[in-house]
């Protein structure tokens, strides 16, 4: 096995086991390592990170229905928007300009990375019996050993961050978890383990026309290098989802926030 | 709620869930393996038809969640869920 191949594996690996613990795809970890380290082309990168997320969305299907904390009734509503999104930036794959994109996804990283550090140690939980509204829900919450209950706010917000994040999953490849899981954490008002199980329902159904569109144009080659990937993929997943129940909720948030934060530097400073 | 509470119905998505996990995980590590002792071909036609799957389990998912609303009657959210299945299945044809 080559390096290129080692390191492809290893950062799928990585990515897995940051879905595993807060629901993103790893997409946004993947393009600069398969286009920079590894040296394939922006769009090859793209299409193998976004098998890598495939792979994540998939892992978590093997879990017992009834211990999924996703939202399905969330999830379905904001598909709607991203995979809208997602088709639009399929269409227009070669107009956006790549520098005017960056700046919009470090702008909003930036000021979600914010809101998430002011709102470290705020719960979204609220006493059994309340109000929960359509798209609020209940689950037992391994951190206080009860159930709790919650209740999504701000939905058009979510909506168009969900539209962004879709038109981000064609054009760059990450998955769009990035974007979500905070956005419905700190704005929405959704417990972050359940923002992070419903992102990643979310962001395999929004990667489909994606990796549709850039199959189409030949970017995966003989898949090789997304094959490698996604396997590091699926062995981080395991892991993460060993660890995860072991991780208080107020770490796995300080890591989504720093991550974010990073991520928020790297496309405002380094474009 | 437990695992020991789940229904048929969850039953056989945890199943669907499980094989078709199976089936990925056969197929990146046969289309590697293939690539490896120098079947090119082989190996390309292993993933495609991996990555073919891959993008079948969200799809099969959503469908799962459709079934469970129509179940429930929720004919909102049942129409939602039609509707993003009618958006990714137009997204793929468009492309074949």
């Amino acid at each position: 096995m080559q390096t290129a191949e080692l390191l492809a594996l290893g950062a799928g690996a990585l990515a897995g086991c940051l879905g595993a613990l807060v629901g993103i795809g790893g997409g946004v970890l993947l393009v600069p390592v398969l286009n920079v380290a590894i040296g394939l082309s922006f769009n090859q990168a793209t299409a193998a990170s976004l098998v890598g997320v495939l792979a994540t969305s998939s892992s978590a299907g093997i879990a017992p229905v009834r211990r999924r904390f996703h939202n399905a009734r969330l999830a379905i509503l904001l598909l709607l928007f991203s995979v809208s999104g997602a088709m639009l930036g399929a269409k227009n794959l070669a107009t956006f300009s790549d520098s005017s994109l960056k700046l919009i996804f470090g702008v909003t990283a930036a000021v979600i990375a914010a809101v998430m550090f002011v709102r470290l140690n705020t719960r979204n939980v609220l006493p059994i019996g309340s109000d929960i509204g359509v798209l609020g829900g209940r689950f037992h919450d391994d951190d206080t050993g009860g159930d709790v209950e919650y209740r999504v706010r701000r939905v058009p917000l979510a909506a168009a961050v969900s539209f962004a994040a879709g038109v981000l999953t064609s054009l760059i490849g990450i998955g769009g978890g990035i974007l979500i899981v905070p956005m419905l954490n700190a704005l929405c008002g959704v417990p972050l383990r359940v923002a992070a199980a419903t992102s990643v329902l979310m962001i395999g159904v929004t990667a489909v026309p994606s990796l549709a569109a850039r199959w189409a144009n030949g970017d995966l080659g003989d898949f090789h290098m997304a094959a490698m990937t996604a396997i590091g993929v699926l062995l981080g997943f395991q892991l993460g989802r060993t660890i995860s129940p072991l991780a208080p909720v107020k770490s796995l948030k300080v890591v989504m926030a720093a991550l974010v934060s990073l991520v928020a530097v790297q496309y405002l400073f380094r474009r | 709620m437990t695992a020991s509470e789940e229904t048929g119905f969850d039953r056989a998505r945890r199943t669907f869930g499980q094989v078709a996990y199976g089936g990925v995980v056969l197929g990146l590590c046969g289309g590697v393996l293939l690539h490896f002792v120098q079947q090119r071909a082989m190996a390309s036609l292993v993933l495609a038809l991996t990555c073919g799957l891959l993008m079948t389990v969200p799809a099969v998912n959503l469908l799962a969640v459709l079934v469970e609303e129509l179940r429930r009657r929720d004919w909102a959210f049942a129409a939602l869920a039609a509707a993003v299945l009618a958006l990714i299945g137009y997204a793929v044809m468009a492309r074949l």
